[in-house]
């Protein structure tokens, strides 16, 4: 079996050294592996002993092989072939650029096995080894240089797949939205969604690739949706993205919804880190922070009702129709102060709740009736939404400042409420701080955000096998 | 019209149990009948993909999929429907749907009127009555005291075929599929347009039901 020599595994590195004492002397490897932080060494074990090994610099998109040994009672058992095999697993998996090596003229059996594994001859280098030549060897790797995930959305009442080439750039996306379906409901109705998406899905799917001029076989890996959402929902996107890893051999990656929603904003541009994200939905309100790709951390959340359900539920007190979010925007933009609400817990944490608003509005608008006064909804809808916007840039201006961060990027169905984002754009204007907003296209559910995260989720080694299950409701990791 | 066809898939996910089997050439090559509860959907690909290794199969080597389309559990007819589904679009198989209660009624053995029964909850049943291959009453969501009464117009002797222990119901066998038997009975059943292969849960959702 191949393992990953670890930095602080003492025994092994001693193990190595004293194995290949013809090589390395005493204390060498601790010297050059634990201080230099682009020295790598995979290791061959056979009864839990080390019989090979591959040395090498992972140097940011390039990877160079310093020393590369099979213990001489082992060699020629394809042993080395193995350890070649996964060195190219890994530098298809982080998406680098090229391998490097050099190799003495004479070698004849090591160049023969770097040649069938596609390496070429770059130059000469003179007298490399004392008076022996050396080859420099350079293996490329074009084929895997563009990384294509097929992304599969339908944790809700939204079909969609889409094909995102490294992350970044959308190739085609198709969202079918049943929303006309769930609208006579007042909400979406759960099996009516389960049902809806696997009468949709080979008819999404099709002009998905069509509009991307591309067939299965050209995708590097299959994203899907795993959770949080309606679990009916996310099994039909699920099962069909086991059963298209499973007919065309590829690899599959379980994407957090939630996640999704941040990545979203990596399709206007890059993220930059460290940032804070904040995720505003019908299902979530949260403040998470990000140091890197794939590492989340959250800071806090709603302890009742998410946001866009506040606002749903708004909406259905002054008889607004589903979805009431857009709505009640429309309308705060035209209403004038007069309702006083209050600030639900205006605090010093990183936490948001939403029902006692709700409450709040419901009985404004039932003491106005009592006293026979006519509500103005779009001066509700003013009064509602501007104590929305002031609790939420309030907690994450604070976010942003404690944690001393300069990025900021709103994610989430509600993040294409035109009120909340004009507040936030003024706020991080005069603070100075770089921000992002999704496209409202992809503010909402779809499949672009998932099949980009899908693609750092990728390059994380993260995969799933085939008895990948939907959760209804599960933590962003 | 007999079909060329020399390969079938069949999956019927429609209850807790996969049953699933690859036949070729008139013999079942390889099969998995189980019950897994509430785990279906994490271990149907699993086994499925067993069934294939099992047998030496590639998916591609399949030319036909037979898929149970209902009724039963809503969630698990859509376990097997999406793979069938998915399947068959992606690498152009044919593919027909049969009811589970055909599978039921084709797998039993007996003489008599077979009345294969599935729990639908409140006192109901889906059920369908067959009198050997031919259908008498078509496979419905109906009242089991209005089954009962049905079947006693019919002054015959019959047999419910069932797995579940729950229904007050006398004269049950078991469910057991003969596979080879349902793929031989329906391998030339018409084929349907992937896209427009869809689940027959026999039952409105409750919210239509209620908005009338």
């Amino acid at each position: 079996m191949i393992a990953v020599l670890e930095k602080n595994d003492i025994n092994r590195i001693k193990e190595l050294e004293e194995k290949f004492s013809n090589i390395f002397l005493d204390g060498d490897i601790e010297n050059d592996f634990i201080n230099n932080p682009y020295t790598k060494y995979i290791i061959y074990l056979i009864d839990n002993k080390i019989v090979g090994f591959i040395n090498y610099y992972e140097i940011y998109d390039r990877l160079e092989i310093v020393n590369f040994n099979v213990l001489d009672f082992f060699q020629n058992k394809g042993i080395g072939s193995k350890l070649l095999d996964y060195l190219i697993k890994i530098v298809e998996n982080k998406k680098l650029n090229n391998i490097t090596l050099e190799v003495r003229i004479d070698n004849d059996k090591a160049i023969h096995l770097y040649r069938k594994y596609g390496f070429k001859q770059v130059s000469i280098r003179k007298n490399y080894y004392g008076n022996v030549d050396g080859i420099l060897m350079e293996k490329e790797m074009i084929d895997v240089k563009d990384v294509y995930v097929l992304g599969i959305e339908s944790s809700c009442d939204e079909t969609s797949f889409s094909i995102v080439k490294n992350g970044i750039t959308e190739i085609a996306t198709v969202i079918s939205s049943q929303i006309d379906i769930h609208k006579k409901f007042g909400g979406v109705v759960p099996e009516i969604a389960s049902r809806a998406h696997i009468k949709n899905i080979t008819f999404v799917l099709e002009e998905c690739l069509e509009k991307a001029k591309m067939s299965m076989d050209d995708i590097t890996a299959i994203a899907v949706t795993y959770g949080p959402g309606l679990i009916g929902s996310l099994l039909v996107g699920v099962e069909c993205a086991k059963t298209l890893a499973f007919l065309y051999k590829k690899p599959l990656i379980p994407v957090h919804h939630i996640s999704g929603h941040i990545y979203a904003n990596n399709l206007v541009k890059r993220l930059e880190f460290p940032l804070i994200a904040l995720v505003i939905s019908g299902g979530h309100t949260e403040l998470i922070l990000m140091e890197k790709d794939y590492s989340f951390k959250k800071l806090g959340g709603t302890l009742d009702d998410a946001v866009g359900e506040c606002y749903d539920k708004v909406g259905r007190v002054i008889n607004i129709s589903y979805p009431a979010g857009p709505i009640i925007d429309k309308m705060a933009h035209v209403g004038k102060s007069k309702y006083n609400l209050p600030i639900p817990l205006n605090d010093d944490s990183f936490n948001f709740s939403f029902s006692g608003l709700k409450s709040a509005v419901i009985n404004l608008v039932h003491n106005e009736e009592q006293r026979g006064n006519e509500i103005n909804k779009e001066d509700l809808a003013y009064s509602f939404q501007n104590v929305v916007i002031e609790v939420l840039t309030k907690k994450t201006l604070k976010a942003l400042k404690e944690y001393k961060v300069k990025h900021l990027i709103l994610a989430g169905g509600v993040a294409a409420n035109t009120g909340i984002r004009e507040k936030f754009k003024e706020l991080c204007e005069f603070n100075n701080i770089d921000y992002t907003f999704p496209s409202i296209k992809y503010s909402t559910d779809n499949a672009a955000m998932i099949a980009a995260s899908g693609y750092y989720a990728f390059i994380e080694g993260r995969r799933s096998n085939l008895s990948l299950n939907p959760i209804s409701s599960c933590e962003l990791k | 019209m007999r079909s060329n066809c020399l390969n079938y898939f069949y999956i019927d996910t429609s209850s807790s149990f996969l049953y699933s089997g690859i036949v070729s050439n008139n013999k079942v090559i390889s099969f998995i009948k189980k019950n897994y509860n509430k785990d279906l959907s994490k271990y149907a690909l699993v086994e499925i993909e067993n069934l294939f290794k099992k047998a030496n199969f590639e998916p591609s080597n399949i030319d036909k999929i037979i898929v149970v389309s209902g009724p039963g559990s809503f969630t698990g007819i859509r376990i097997g429907m999406t793979f069938a589904k998915i399947f068959a679009w992606s690498l152009k198989k044919e593919i027909t749907t049969i009811t589970s209660l055909d599978a039921m009624a084709t797998s039993c053995e007996s003489n008599k009127i077979k009345v294969p029964v599935i729990d639908a909850r409140r006192g109901f049943v889906y059920a369908g009555v067959y009198k050997a291959q031919d259908v008498i009453l078509e496979n419905q969501y109906i009242k089991l005291n209005d089954l009962k009464n049905y079947l006693d117009t019919l002054n015959e002797e019959y047999i419910f075929i069932s797995n579940d222990d729950k229904l007050p119901i006398e004269n049950k066998i078991k469910y057991d599929p003969n596979i080879l038997k349902i793929v031989e009975i329906f391998k030339d059943k018409k084929n349907i347009n992937p896209h427009l292969v869809e689940p027959d849960y026999l039952k409105q959702t409750e919210a239509e039901e209620n908005l009338g």
